[in-house]
């Protein structure tokens, strides 16, 4: 990252106010050429499968991720066991349905989407690789919405 | 006997009720989730083929209570019934969902024979179906895979599925054998 300030004191107009202008730039600067910016994750999802009658529950899910420093914890785990239900609920229970006659998506509402509920799923864990990322921001902190 | 308005959050959480009819415990428990079970009566919710009409050419009337008839209170007969009684509800997700199939069966066994079978099933018609085809090949035989199979086998004789839920006649006969296998194996 790069960031460029340029400072320039005018001179007084009237002899009373004083103006002052400032401009700045930023932008990727060449560590971005350099490193990967993005967080990585890998989910694990134990199912359970009963043949005789093709049901489908998600026994367990843990999902560890390497996401820069951890500012909030609780926050952050929120984020991605969430991620981690829309993603099993996307994998089990979504569906788009397309109207024959002109190819609008004839379920495309939230009323119509299934979100697995809290029975759906035994148990649901995210972690965290405790690790410095120096190069993404300076706070060393990345988005964490990928799950 | 239960009272028309008796809530089935009550039900539900008797235990006296839990032990003399553990299928009416389950089929409530499944049937709807806490909040709905603590505002809706059995009354309201009774499953009975016979007060249901089919659609036909008054798809406006679902039931065949007459003004000002009410539903005063619900008999469910003891009996052996309840010791090989099962409902099992088949669904997208565990819970706040509808069944895509159901299915009650309860059996009378004796001396090793099935006496007799009452089931029903639920999600695949426009009312609770009772299916007395199944009921008469399981009356006499022999409780196992065999005969829950056969059972199953002729729960959907007659079916008229559509494009959408064609699944749903195989899935009845797997929903069939399996409560059947249950409610047999029940000591």
């Amino acid at each position: 990252m790069s960031t460029v300030w340029i400072g320039r004191p005018l001179p007084r107009v009237d002899g009373r106010a004083k103006v002052i202008e400032a401009e700045a730039s930023s932008g990727p600067g060449a560590e971005r050429q350099q490193y990967s910016m993005h967080a990585f994750g890998a989910a694990f999802v134990e199912v359970a499968i009963d043949p005789g009658l093709a049901t489908i529950r998600a026994r367990r899910a843990l999902g560890v991720y390497a996401a820069g420093r951890t500012v909030n914890p609780r926050l952050a785990r929120s984020q991605c066991t969430g991620g981690m239900v829309g993603g099993i609920g996307m994998a089990l229970m979504e569906r788009t349905v397309l109207d024959p006659r002109d190819g609008r998506v004839v379920n495309a509402s939230l009323a119509d989407c299934l979100a697995p509920v809290n029975l759906d799923i035994g148990t649901l864990e995210a972690e965290f690789v405790d690790e410095e990322h120096p190069y993404v921001n300076p706070l060393g902190v990345m988005q964490r919405s990928l799950s | 006997m239960l009272g028309a308005l008796t809530r089935m959050a009550e039900v539900a959480s008797d235990p006296m009720t839990a032990q003399a009819q553990p299928m009416l415990v389950e089929a409530v428990v499944e049937g709807a989730s806490p909040q709905l079970r603590n505002m809706e009566t059995i009354g309201g919710n009774l499953l009975v083929e016979d007060l249901y009409r089919l659609p036909e050419d008054t798809p406006h009337l679902e039931h065949t209570l007459a003004p000002c008839e009410l539903i005063l209170e619900v008999h469910v007969p003891h009996g052996s019934w309840a010791r090989h009684a099962r409902y099992l509800k088949v669904r997208d997700r565990a819970s706040y969902e509808f069944a895509l199939v159901s299915v009650a069966a309860a059996l009378d066994i004796e001396h090793g024979l099935v006496r007799a079978a009452r089931i029903a099933a639920g999600g695949v018609g426009t009312r609770p179906w009772r299916l007395r085809g199944c009921e008469a090949v399981l009356a006499g035989q022999v409780p196992g895979r065999t005969t829950w199979e056969r059972a199953a086998q002729v729960a959907t004789e007659g079916a008229r599925p559509r494009s959408a839920n064609a699944y749903e006649v195989e899935l009845l006969e797997r929903t069939m054998a399996r409560a059947l296998e249950i409610a047999g194996e029940m000591a």
